[in-house]
């Protein structure tokens, strides 16, 4: 009876959402991708978008694009400012993709070179960077109804550093690149999946994709290397993932991964979806069409 | 017997008594009366004075110019024995003679001559003129052999069979009583004689429990020193549904006190912050009163004698906090032979051992170690705390005290608690693996040396070392967070009371703390959590990250000085604080790699002037005021020049409270209270897109917490007890002055409390029920998509404008106790939530947001336990 009551006791405190993430029911953007991946201010990047629906990929051409102005508050948790979702965003064209100049001040807005001081004014916080050292361009997408920010990594100073390891780490840092994803493989023919059946999909990257990079270590006051995680998004239009995400840690050296769909059990087209995203905001995806017999 | 006279003297006319005036005459003028000067009194006629019989005779009597009595008439007869002697009496007196016109003259005046029995008081020898007798307090039984001593007098009397007790020609005014007996709670009280009464009373005791189980009384919405307090027996405490048999646990229960999030055990009084009421043991500060998850308390029960809760308004002796005191006071060890117990019930397992050796040196050990997660991992074939993580604790304590002479106490405390979280979810997605791991501990050592002076004054200084560690590790995906500090407390506690006089009592002392604190942090700056943060359960926290590793030293000395004022019914509790903290810090700006960091030194202070009124109208009704105002220093924490800001100053708070409580009967009674707090210069978030440099948080912050409560209790009365407590408040902060005000995070509007239990022939059983409203939460009102992390982030409505749904259970108690000839054996089961009742604790959101639940509170859960004492 103990026994029962302790399970019931844990299978009753949290709830269960129907639908899953990775299950694609009506238009959702995906991904934004920027290329190149970092980019120092002052120079151009492309972002382009991913927007899936029941139908298949949306090229999204009326997308409209806009960079953040306005740093995040401390009193506010999430990734961009409040203000960035209205007047604190300044237009930087429309379009399926778009290519823009990253402002000249975002080290100053969201990196670590804070803006001067005024005179009998006490100096301003530097940003704080994520956890892999960097800072980012938030970059604002609307389209269809929703929104959606792409986070461009800038290429700044370090902050709180002297300047032997500021040169030391100019020396060894490389900009993060896009990660690439590798074609998918199954364990059945994509175009003839068995209805109700399960597949195991292997999403392989390559091996370069896991770059390694140096992180000022702000405790230590360091540099210290570490190496890019991986993680793969899975979306479908139909069908049942095991996990909705999966990935290779810091750690693991492997360069794919795997994941469990179970097949609709009617027949049909499914549309699926892989985003492969490093843990410097690199981003890479596909989209195949699936048959289920 | 003696006869007495009471005359009137009526003069009825200044003429002549021989003659009719001549019309002339008329014009004379009395110039003065005539005067009695000699008395001589009547016979009593024996019959009637041995009937028991008073009377008056109205006479009128003539008086010559030389003062003589001539004709004397009855005017109004009282009987022919009475009027007899009236007359035969009254023809002796002598006057001194009328005047008329200055000259001496006859006059006739009227005069009654009253008969009355006088009670003739005769010396004796010596008298009882203070009695009584002590029974006990709910079964009103005679208590014999309670020793019942007059204080400052020395003299003592023993009760008898009957309970009776007397003492013979005790001298007039103030004396100090006190009630003591191995079995009995020693209780003193102050008694007024007055002339020529004697002095009867009746005085109820309590019955200590058996064995080393003394009496532990909890103290709810004490608001002065003679306010009526609820007081409940460690007999009541260990038999309230959900507290395990933990008498501390019962402070979850009593009014003023709102309920704490599942799992948390966080004590928030009147709408404070848990953070901001302050636990005292013995004067000595302590981190926490409970344990991790509060599932237990951090001191053995049977170590308390008492514990206070003071939701505000509290006196001079205490500071450095703007919400509630929590007071607990350690019991003395038994006087003689050895006493203990071993107790085990699902959660965790405890003993207790105290020994008397010699008549002057007495120990006493304790110990308590868990093992739910050990046992929930045996009966579960899934790792438990992947979904709930379980603490772990432990704690210990150890007592000595050495009795020096009379009145001359000196003991030794040692506190230890140890608390540890484990928490892992694996996942396929390196994003989303998290892991958790808190470990928090204190120790304490104080010495504790009290005397009671010649003359009645007392001393009590208590100097005390700490160490208190803290270390939370959290990871969530790549994001990880650090957060442990170390901190030497050190303290001194001195106080002097005294009573100069019978109307008023003077206490004054010195409250010394200090802490040197040595912090470490990094990761994420949303975690931990500060009160008002925005949040969502369960949501990854930011991934800004920074560090910082500092030390801090913070010290107050505050002297204190506050007087007992007793006005007959009124009393007056005048005090003032003064705090003088000085707050040093070995970083005023962020670390730069290669610089020498600078410190900071900055003196705060606060003057705290406090004053509580009691006036009690009527025996069973009292009415008592309270205000104060009361500073909180920032702590270490919050000094940090990457997560705080370290030229942040004192905090203030004013606290306001009226309270009235009437004694219905010997043991049901009822109080009011009502209440304000203002909360001033609150730190908070820095709310600038790019704000200064070290100033992270700001000290914008405001609040406010009003609201009443009401307690219905009845004591333990032939078996019974129980109480019905509501509060309705409302708790708000603005955390800028350009803000709106908003909910407080833990605000609750009502809180309803039942408590019942009824104890029959070894059996008990006990019933609780529980309403509270929910607390607040920010509702989201749309989401936008991170597409660097796969996320969906909140887009969030008004501050705090929702509310989780009301919380309601109802949990029971059965319990058996078996006597053996020196042991006892206590078996019972606590069963929470008997109605399965799905209570919301949080609310949830699918990925996007879009759907919103409820993560639900335990279902039905027994805990089985068992104690044997001896």
């Amino acid at each position: 009876l103990r026994r029962a009551i302790f399970i019931g006791a844990l299978a009753a405190c949290n709830p269960q959402f129907a639908q899953p993430p990775s299950l694609v029911t009506e238009p959702r953007i995906l991904a934004v991708r920027g290329e190149p991946a970092e980019v120092r201010p002052g120079t151009s990047a492309r972002y382009r978008l991913l927007v899936a629906t029941p139908d298949g990929t949306d090229p999204a051409y009326a997308a409209q694009w806009a960079y953040c102005n306005t740093p995040k508050p401390l009193d506010e948790n999430n990734i961009v400012a409040g203000a960035c979702l209205g007047s604190g965003a300044q237009s930087i064209g429309d379009g399926a993709t778009i290519e823009a100049d990253v402002p000249l001040k975002a080290c100053q807005a969201f990196g670590p070179d804070p803006p001067q001081q005024m005179p009998g004014q006490p100096p301003l916080r530097p940003r704080d960077p994520d956890v892999s050292g960097g800072y980012y361009q938030p970059v604002r997408v609307t389209y269809g109804g929703e929104t959606a920010f792409g986070l461009e990594r800038i290429t700044c100073n370090l902050a709180a550093a002297g300047a032997e390891i500021a040169i030391d780490f100019a020396k060894r840092y490389l900009p993060n690149q896009n990660p690439t994803l590798l074609p998918l493989t199954a364990t059945q023919p994509l175009d003839g999946i068995p209805a109700g059946t399960q597949v195991t999909f292997t999403a392989a990257w390559t091996p370069e994709s896991a770059e390694s990079y140096p992180v000022y270590d702000l405790t230590a006051l360091s540099l210290v290397d570490h190496r890019e995680s991986l993680r793969v998004s899975w979306f479908a239009t139909g069908g049942a993932f095991l996990h909705d995400r999966t990935g290779r840690g810091e750690n693991e050296p492997d360069s794919s991964t795997d994941n469990v769909w179970t097949a609709p059990k009617t027949p049909g087209p499914v549309h699926l979806w892989l985003v492969l995203r490093d843990s410097r905001g690199g981003v890479d995806f596909a989209g195949y069409d699936l048959v289920v017999k | 017997m003696r006869l007495f006279a009471f005359a009137l003297v009526m003069l009825v006319g200044a003429r002549a008594f021989a003659q009719e005036p001549p019309e002339e005459e008329a014009e004379h003028k009395l110039t003065k009366p005539p005067k009695l000067v000699t008395f001589v009194e009547a016979e009593y006629p024996p019959e009637r004075k041995a009937a028991g019989v008073e009377a008056a005779v109205l006479l009128s009597i003539e008086i010559g110019d030389d003062g003589r009595v001539g004709n004397v008439t009855v005017v109004q007869s009282a009987g022919a024995d009475f009027d007899a002697a009236a007359v035969a009496a009254t023809k002796k007196f002598v006057f001194e003679p009328a005047e008329i016109d200055g000259k001496p003259a006859p006059v006739k005046i009227t005069y009654k001559y009253a008969f009355a029995i006088k009670t003739q008081i005769v010396k004796l020898g010596p008298q009882v003129n203070f009695e009584g007798v002590v029974l006990e307090r709910f079964t009103k039984k005679p208590f014999a052999g309670v020793v019942v001593l007059i204080k400052d007098l020395g003299v003592q009397a023993l009760t008898d069979e009957r309970g009776h007790f007397q003492f013979i020609d005790v001298p007039l005014g103030s004396h100090r009583v006190q009630l003591s007996h191995d079995k009995i709670i020693t209780v003193a009280t102050d008694e007024e004689l007055a002339k020529d009464k004697k002095k009867t009373v009746k005085y109820f005791v309590y019955e200590k429990q058996e064995g080393i189980d003394e009496e532990t009384v909890v103290r709810a919405t004490r608001i002065k020193k003679e306010t009526v307090q609820t007081v409940i027996r460690t007999e009541e405490a260990r038999r309230v549904p959900g507290t395990q048999g933990d008498t501390l646990k019962v402070v979850q229960n009593l009014p003023g006190v709102a309920r704490s999030a599942f799992g948390s055990g966080a004590i928030i009084v009147w709408g404070s912050a848990p953070r901001d009421t302050r636990v005292n043991i013995d004067g000595v500060e302590v981190p926490a009163l409970y344990h991790v998850g509060g599932l237990r308390s951090t001191i053995n029960s049977d170590l308390v004698k008492s514990i206070d809760l003071v939701p505000g308004g509290y006196g001079a002796e205490y500071g450095r906090g703007l919400g509630g005191l929590v007071r607990v006071e350690t019991r003395p060890l038994p006087q003689s032979g050895v006493h203990g117990y071993v107790a085990a019930d699902v959660l965790d397992a405890s003993a207790m051992l105290t020994a008397a050796i010699g008549k002057r040196f007495r120990i006493g050990l304790a110990g308590r170690y868990s093992y739910l997660d050990k046992l929930l991992g045996a009966v579960t074939s899934q790792d438990i705390g992947d979904f709930f993580p379980i603490p772990r604790y432990d704690d210990y304590q150890a007592m000595a005290t050495l009795s020096l002479g009379k009145d001359e106490e000196l003991s030794a405390v040692f506190l230890a608690s140890d608390d540890h979280l484990r928490r892992s979810i694996a996942s396929a997605d390196p994003a989303a693996v998290r892991t958790e791991n808190t470990d928090t501990s204190f120790y304490r050592l104080f010495v504790r040396y009290s005397r009671i002076l010649p003359d009645g004054a007392s001393v009590v200084i208590t100097p005390s070392l700490g160490y208190d560690t803290t270390k939370s590790t959290t990871k969530f995906g790549a994001v990880p967070t650090l957060a442990e500090s170390e901190a030497l407390r050190y303290g001194l506690r001195a106080s002097y009371r005294r009573r100069p006089a019978r109307w008023l009592t003077l206490s004054l002392g010195l409250d010394l703390a200090g802490q040197l604190a040595q912090s470490h942090r990094s990761g994420s700056l949303e975690i931990p959590p500060r009160e008002g943060d925005l949040f969502v359960f369960g949501r990854p926290p930011g991934d800004d990250v920074n560090a910082d590793r500092w030390t801090t030293h913070i010290a107050d000395a505050a002297p204190y000085v506050f007087f007992e004022i007793a006005l007959g019914k009124l009393t007056l509790v005048p005090g003032l604080r003064f705090d003088a903290f000085v707050l040093e810090g070995s970083q005023s700006t962020p670390p730069v790699q290669g610089t020498t960091p600078i410190g900071f030194s900055h003196f705060e202070y606060g003057i705290d002037p406090r004053l509580q009124v009691n006036y009690r109208p009527h025996k069973r009704v009292s009415i008592s005021a309270a205000v104060g105002l009361y500073h909180q220093a920032p702590d270490s924490d919050e000094l940090s020049a990457v997560f705080g800001n370290p030229s942040l100053g004192l905090s203030r708070a004013l606290h306001v409270s009226l309270a009235t409580s009437v004694k219905i009967t010997g043991t049901l009674s009822c109080e009011v209270v009502g209440f304000y707090k203002q909360l001033e210069d609150l730190a908070s978030r820095n709310e600038l897109p790019t704000p200064p440099l070290a100033q992270a948080l700001t000290q914008d912050g405001f609040g406010r917490s009003y609201g009443g409560q009401i307690l219905l209790r009845q004591e333990l009365w032939k078996g019974f007890f129980g109480w019905i407590t509501y509060s309705i408040s409302r708790s708000e902060r603005r955390d800028h002055a350009d803000r709106d005000f908003r909910l407080f995070d833990f605000d609750q509007t009502h809180v309803l409390g039942v408590v019942a239990s009824y104890e029959y022939k070894g059996w008990a059983a006990g019933v609780r029920f529980r309403y509270t409203s929910g607390v607040p939460r920010t509702p989201v009102t749309g989401a936008f998509y991170d597409a660097r992390d796969d996320q969906y982030q909140p887009i969030f409505g008004a501050h705090n404008s929702i509310r989780i749904p009301d919380f309601v259970q109802l949990d029971v108690r059965l319990e058996k106790t078996f006597a053996f000839r020196r042991l006892s054996l206590n078996v019972f089961v606590d069963v929470q939530n008997v109605t399965n009742r799905a209570n919301p604790e949080e609310i949830v959101y699918n990925f996007d947001f879009t759907k919103r639940a409820y993560i639900t509170g335990l279902p039905t859960l027994a805990v089985l336990g068992l104690r044997l004492q001896f």
